[in-house]
């Protein structure tokens, strides 16, 4: 399995969270994108949404390129 | 947006509580509409992230209530944590220690939740917890068992809605009851044991497979109104409509409230003997108030729109669209409630920085608030747009919204220029929760625009009612000489033909103040009078209009309603007091000066010092002056009236 950063998926993309890192990692972790969960891209650009089981979140692009996943094929 | 109710409501004159109750959660989870149910108090709720700033406190039968802000975790740094950490260990001077702990939990989003609980438990006060928001997860086909929950975190559970009230009666015994966690619990330093032990619990304690059916509803609206685009136009539409419905709407009412002092000033004018008695009741009382009271109707229109915005989830989508744009001016995300809240108040508004967690964009947001229309801009925008387009009202709808943006512009521009002098750097990437949509609740609603409608009315019984006092007596004394009158000014009216003797108002303490300061704002086209007025508003803006009633007054046009008489007003020399030139400027004057004393005060306060307020009373009356000065050369070069 390959892992690549959130910032890389397209809307409708799901994937599962393997690290998160950065300043504001403890932040992410804590809104519900830990290691482990599966996510869903809403929307790309800047800023982008990504929904983590029933959490939509509004995140800047620089915090996406922070968060590596594992892409579902 | 929070809209500044004082952070103590009852919390001082407690005759020894039995104990003392904290609301912890995570943001938006529904403690401050707990709060208010359980205290029957009407403290600030929105549905956004974040608006609760500072520990609030209320009574509920023999509890004290601390209302906390809404942290994603305990431990982290952001300025919300810090908050509840130090009331959880009884390390703030400034608010009560806890002896319960009721930890409100999302039923719809649970696993985030549990990770709050790990951390609060951990803290080892007797705990409650309240699963709120179960009639959304029961829509949605979620059904958390209670039993289990308890057993896995050791604590009472019980499940609520705050927004309904429903279940929130089996909190008391609950409350009364509450015990220290007793089962054992994962550590927190060790996050792989706490997931596993999260994914047990919801596990054990829902359906499966434990998923909410999917919100259709947020999904679509956020296609128009996330797009980077499509979003930033529909706000922008969604704000114009807003200030254009209060323009537009309340202009009845406001007519009508208008009349009837009218009426009631003519009638005790008729029935006082003449004198000073019935000068101060007539254009003094009555004239003052009324040039307060008229603008009820839109300050009532105001915040029931702001209210019913608030509540439906739309505001983290425009924060979420407007991050963009705000950075571009080096404001961070989170400087959006902030400055949508500023539109009703700065002082509410400034206090809600509190959540920026970058000092420097903190401060930016600070200093620019001020610039955005609060509410007490709103009657001077309406008389003098009133005044410029009597008959035009679109034309007159146009210019209202448009001094909106104008307030917008020069916070946006200052920020921008702030950024690049004394606050260097570029703001914090964001990142914002974006909360289901609901209906908003009308009553609820309606509850906050009585709440702002009786504030209001209470400062105009009292402080605008004072001021309107002084205000007739510096206009009113001391009495100009009968005959003969050996003031300088009669020497002058040998040598220009067109001034005449001093009127007994310019010959008063307030003719002699407003004389003495005119030249400053002579370049802008301002008499006296105008001077005066503008004075006054430097200590409340609202107080403007009813200065102006207060100068006005008298003559013999007492059936006149108080804006009329304010519109149709003469200078000593006979000519309009108020032309299209005057007042253009005044409006420019008034959409960017400084003229409210306890927002420095805050901005001091908050910003940690006095230098952040002057330079935010400087650069904000210096530019207002410029501003105002531009308008009035550029409307006489257009043709001026
Ligand atoms: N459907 C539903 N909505 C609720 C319930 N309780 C609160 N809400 C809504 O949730 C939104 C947020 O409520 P608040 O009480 O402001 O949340 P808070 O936890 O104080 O938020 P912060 O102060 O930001 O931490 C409001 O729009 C409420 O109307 C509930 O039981 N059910
Ligand atoms: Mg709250």
């Amino acid at each position: 399995m390959s892992t690549t950063t959130l910032d890389t998926l397209t809307p409708g993309d799901t994937a599962t969270i393997a690290a998160t890192a950065g300043d504001d990692a403890p932040l992410l972790r804590a809104m519900g994108l830990r290691e482990g969960m599966d996510v869903t891209v809403k929307r790309t650009g800047e800023p982008c949404i990504v929904e983590a089981g029933n959490t939509r979140l509004g995140l800047a692009r620089a915090m996406t390129g922070d968060i590596e996943v594992i892409p579902h094929t | 947006m929070n809209q500044g109710e004082p952070s103590n409501h009852a919390g001082q004159d407690l005759d020894g509580p039995v104990r003392t109750v904290a609301l912890v959660g995570q943001p938006n989870v529904g403690k401050t509409t707990l709060f208010n149910r359980l205290c029957g108090l009407r403290s600030h709720t929105a549905n956004i992230p974040g608006s609760t700033v500072e520990a609030q406190v209320g009574r509920w039968g023999t509890s004290r209530v601390i209302d906390l802000p809404g942290t994603y975790a305990i431990t982290l740094k952001q300025p919300e944590a810090t908050v509840v950490r130090e009331c959880l260990s009884g390390q703030r001077s400034d608010a009560f220690t806890p002896t319960v702990v009721l930890l409100v939990l999302d039923a719809t989003s649970l696993q985030r939740g549990l990770h709050l609980a790990i951390e609060t438990l951990a803290f080892g006060l007797p705990c409650v917890v309240a699963l709120n928001r179960v009639d959304t997860a029961r829509k949605r086909g979620f059904e958390i068992d209670e039993r289990r929950l308890a057993s896995w975190l050791g604590c009472e559970v019980v499940s609520i809605s705050a927004r309904s009230g429903h279940g929130v009666n089996h909190l008391q015994p609950a409350i009364a009851g509450a015990r220290v966690c007793d089962a054992p619990l994962p550590n927190t330093d060790d996050p792989g044991v706490c997931d596993d032990w999260v994914d047990g619990v919801i596990r054990e304690s829902t359906p499966r497979p434990p998923v909410l059916a999917a919100d259709h509803l947020s999904d679509r609206l956020d296609i128009a109104f996330t797009h980077p685009f499509l979003g930033v136009l529909v706000f922008g539409l969604v704000m114009a409509g807003l200030f254009w419905t209060i323009f537009a709407f309340a202009a009845v009412p406001m007519d009508l409230i208008d009349t009837i002092f009218g009426h009631v000033g003519g009638w005790l004018a008729s029935i006082l003997p003449a004198g000073d008695l019935r000068d101060l009741i007539v254009d003094g009382i009555v004239g003052g108030l009324a040039g307060t009271v008229v603008f009820l109707p839109q300050i009532l229109l105001l915040f029931f729109l702001i209210a019913l915005l608030e509540d439906t989830g739309y505001l983290a989508r425009a924060a979420f669209v407007m991050d963009r744009v705000l950075r571009h001016f080096g404001l961070p995300g989170q400087a959006f409630v902030p400055m949508l809240s500023a539109h009703a108040c700065a002082i509410p508004a400034i206090m809600s920085t509190r959540l920026v967690p970058d000092r420097r964009d903190r401060l930016a947001v600070i200093l620019t608030a001020p610039f955005l229309s609060c509410s007490a801009r709103l009657p001077v925008y309406v008389l003098l747009i009133g005044v410029m387009f009597a008959d035009q009202p679109v034309i007159a709808g146009v210019v209202f919204a448009g001094s909106y943006a104008l307030g917008i512009i020069a916070a946006l521009g200052s920020a921008f220029l702030a950024r690049r002098t004394i606050l260097p750097g570029t703001a914090r990437p964001m990142v914002i929760e974006l909360p289901d949509y609901q209906w908003p609740s009308i009553t609820a609603a309606l509850l906050t625009c009585w709440d702002r409608g009786w504030l209001f009315l209470r400062k105009a019984g009292t402080v605008i009612l004072g001021m309107v006092v002084v205000l007739w007596w510096l206009s009113a004394y001391p009495k100009a000489p009968e005959a003969a009158p050996t003031a300088p000014t009669a020497i002058a009216a040998t040598v220009a033909p067109e001034s005449v003797a001093p009127s007994p108002m310019e010959y008063s303490f307030a003719g002699r103040i407003g004389k003495a300061v005119q030249p400053v704002f002579d370049p802008l086209g301002w008499d006296w009078q105008l001077t005066v007025g503008v004075m006054t508003s430097f200590a409340a803006r609202e107080v403007f209009v009813s200065t102006m009633a207060v100068l006005v007054g008298g003559g013999d046009q007492e059936d006149h309603a108080v804006l009329d008489r304010i519109a149709h007003a003469k200078r000593d020399n006979g000519q309009p007091m108020l032309t299209t030139e005057t007042s253009a400027s005044l409006l420019i004057f008034f959409v960017l000066a400084m003229q409210c004393l306890p927002t420095l005060a805050v901005t001091a306060r908050e910003a940690g010092g006095w230098k952040w307020a002057a330079i935010q009373f400087g650069w904000m009356t210096a530019l207002a002056w410029g501003g105002a000065w531009i308008a009035f050369r550029v409307v006489i070069a257009a043709g001026g009236t």
